[in-house]
């Protein structure tokens, strides 16, 4: 008889940095990295983590309990092309309808993601992959939305607060967040004149706001600006979002180590 | 084979006279170009001191270098070497200036196309003490200053750099092994590098800010706080003040060294920076093939991030600001000095934000004055060894972490960039590339980190057009 698995419930919410860690990352077609149930395979083999994901258009875009977020009208989200960010889900999440064991957020959406509002209603939008939009959806666009720009860091890290205290009262999870590694291989700039901000600069300066809540919290931060910086960007990104099989398995370690630190595992192997 | 020759180098009005050579590689070797073949001394000819231009005496020119001036000979194109034997007399003979440096006369043979001519990397060390005296190798002793000029093809006027940072700049600049090669090999000249250790005190943008605008009186001041602390200290011993003369060393004993001289020796050096002129406004002169050239101060400056969270104490009287690494306290900054900063200092603690007014600062001051821009060299915020994935865990630590501060300053510093004269050499991101495995302490690099920072910083002089790099 074998003996029964015990199950990790995982809530994610994120985007391609939280998906390709924990649940598999693929190029072309071609599986690169199998999530982190590859890592619990061998660090703890009577452990299978189950990750319930959802794609984060953005942080703020994330609901609090009891909160209905303004967003577009149904006929009008199932119209509008969605890309990778469905839009009738933009606005919307589960993250409180179950329980969950750990959740796993992530920076990546609030520092790099702008959105659009609409100018009569105030709702805002990710219109993503929005060069594949037709002519009537990017007319609709132009005449009736105006750009929103991106998040700010203050609100935003205001808003993570509200929710990780939520998550941490409704759920009783382990919080863990994602930050960026604001490198990417092969930018120098060494002068800013006259220049905005990069997302590299805007990565950052949410980082370093990141681990002050951190601080006053007690939530985790998944360091993935040092964890890129210790292997090494040339060796583990691709580009400002993309890791490389290698990155997303060190990645998914360090989930794996904080879980261990925080003793979730205590818990769930020491149990009879 | 070609015979290699020496190039023309010339101090006219005065002569030269040089030393024999030392031999840096050996019989047959295969060079690359500009690598170090031999070296020799040389020095301007004191023969001609007191001639006369005009109306009063000629200063022999490199006269606070004339003691340590050397040429570094390499050929222009990679190939094989054999040197002439008669060249290398070896003793003082390959060390002491003796003879006329004589254009054309051939040192060696190569089989390198378009050999002929060497190309001279001279060396200049300005001691920190005169009569302080190391002999046998490339630059070998304590210097308040090091120079390497090389004038390669001509051309443009000589772009000058500054180095004034941390201990992470002097493998950067100055260079692991023989002095300036790496930068002599990689910028076609006419160039000059300028190297000032952080030994003394660190060069804060705080130090270099109040070096910069010090006047006269408060010269005098600091001279006075300086005098008076070394009157006291060297007059106050008891009746064991020197222990090389007491009854129970007569037969013998271990250690010879009078240690308070220590104290007093620091400080004097201490005053000798702060009451001499700023690197950053220093004029200088080179050897050129057609005689001594003046140069203007840096085009640029570098300095280190790392410099501004050195502990700064202020003179409480003087208001004159030092900064020291911690560590130097203890292993070489003694007791005696340490009870002089407790009891006339100040503790000066630094904020990003003060630091981030000082650079502006002194930004501002070099651009107005000299036109020269400020090369800073970020800090390494990330690092193996901290991992710290709940912050909460710091307590109040938190926000005077190594890892967050250094970040906020990084951060900061992007920001100041936004200043026409300022440029960030960003080793944080250089690090992060390579993994910070190449610089485990967060600020001594190693070689492949140090190779792309070297890269990094000769871009951005080039982005800023500073002469023949």
């Amino acid at each position: 008889m074998t003996a029964a698995r015990r199950v990790l419930r995982i809530f994610a919410r994120g985007n391609v940095d939280v998906r390709d860690s924990l649940l598999w990352s693929r190029v072309g077609g071609e599986l690169q990295w199998n999530g982190i149930n590859e890592v619990l395979r061998t660090r703890h083999p009577g452990v299978v983590a189950r990750v319930r994901h959802e794609t984060c258009a953005r942080l703020d875009l994330l609901p609090l309990p009891g909160e209905t977020l303004p967003a577009p009208p149904e006929e009008l989200a199932r119209r509008l092309p969605s890309g990778f960010h469905p839009i009738p889900r933009q606005h919307l999440t589960a993250l409180f309808d179950g329980p969950a064991d750990a959740v796993v957020l992530s920076l990546q959406s609030a520092v790099t993601n702008a959105l659009v509002r609409h100018r009569r209603d105030g709702w805002l939008l990710l219109p993503d992959t929005v060069e594949r939009w037709d002519a009537g959806a990017l007319r609709f666009l132009r005449e009736e939305c105006e750009n929103a720009g991106l998040a700010p860091l203050e609100p935003t890290l205001q808003r993570l607060e509200r929710l990780v205290l939520a998550i941490e009262e409704r759920l009783g999870a382990h919080v863990l967040v994602y930050n960026l590694s604001p490198w990417v291989p092969g930018e120098r700039i060494h002068s800013w004149v006259g220049a905005e901000d990069s997302l590299a600069l805007r990565a950052q300066r949410f980082n370093v706001a990141l681990a002050e809540l951190s601080a006053r919290l007690g939530f985790s931060i998944v360091d993935v600006d040092r964890i890129c910086a210790a292997a090494g960007t040339d060796e583990v990104k691709v580009d400002l979002f993309h890791l490389n099989a290698r990155g997303w398995r060190l990645v998914a370690e360090e989930v794996v180590r904080i879980l261990e630190e925080r003793g979730w595992f205590d818990a769930a192997e020491g149990s009879p | 084979m070609t015979p290699l020759r020496l190039p023309p180098l010339s101090a006219s009005p005065f002569g030269l006279i040089r030393s024999g050579l030392r031999w840096l590689r050996p019989p047959g070797a295969i060079l690359a170009a500009r690598e170090p073949l031999a070296v020799c001394g040389v020095r301007v000819a004191e023969s001609r001191r007191g001639a006369r231009t005009g109306d009063g005496p000629v200063e022999p020119p490199l006269a606070e270098e004339q003691n340590d001036l050397q040429v570094v000979l390499a050929p222009r194109a990679p190939g094989r070497v054999a040197p002439r034997a008669d060249q290398s007399r070896g003793g003082y003979q390959d060390l002491v200036a003796a003879a006329d440096w004589e254009a054309g006369e051939a040192i060696a043979d190569g089989d390198a196309e378009g050999g002929g001519e060497l190309q001279a990397l001279v060396l200049m060390g300005r001691r920190g003490f005169e009569n302080g005296e190391a002999r046998g190798g490339l630059l070998p002793g304590w210097y308040e200053r090091t120079r390497a000029s090389w004038e390669g093809d001509g051309g443009e006027r000589f772009g000058t750099v500054l180095s004034y940072g941390t201990c992470e700049q002097t493998a950067l600049f100055r260079g692991d092994e023989a002095p300036f090669v790496d930068w002599f090999a990689r910028a076609p000249g006419p160039a000059q590098l300028v190297w000032v250790p952080d030994e003394r005190t660190v060069h804060s943008s705080a130090v270099v800010l109040q070096h910069l605008r010090r006047t006269p009186a408060e010269a005098r001041a600091i001279a006075g706080a300086v005098h008076g602390w070394i009157t006291e200290r060297l007059t106050a011993g008891g009746p064991d003040a020197f222990p090389a003369f007491l009854p129970d060393s007569a037969r013998g004993r271990l250690g010879g060294r009078w240690a308070e001289a220590q104290g007093a020796l620091l400080a004097l050096h201490l005053l000798s920076e702060a009451v001499g002129s700023s690197p950053l406004l220093e004029r200088t002169q080179v050897l050129t093939r057609r005689g001594v050239a003046e140069q203007p101060p840096p085009d640029a400056v570098a300095l280190s991030l790392g410099s501004e969270f050195a502990s700064h104490f202020r003179h409480r009287r003087t208001g004159w600001i030092l900064a020291f690494h911690g560590f130097r306290f203890g292993q070489f900054i003694g007791p005696a000095f340490v009870e002089w900063l407790r009891r006339d200092f100040e503790p000066v603690p630094r904020t990003v934000a003060d630091v981030e007014r000082d650079l502006a600062a002194v930004a501002d001051e070099v651009a107005a004055r000299t036109g020269g821009a400020l090369l800073v060299q970020n800090l390494i915020a990330s690092s193996a060894a901290d991992r710290v994935p709940n912050h909460a865990w710091l307590g109040d630590g938190h926000a005077t972490s190594l890892p967050v501060q250094a970040t906020e300053a990084n951060l900061m510093l992007l920001g100041l960039t936004r200043h026409p004269a300022v440029s960030v050499v960003d080793s944080d991101a250089l690090a992060a590339e390579l993994g910070v495995r190449h610089c485990p302490d967060r600020f001594h690099a190693a070689r492949e980190l140090l190779d792309a920072q070297r890269e990094e910083v000769h871009r951005v002089l080039r982005d800023r057009r500073v002469p023949g790099f």
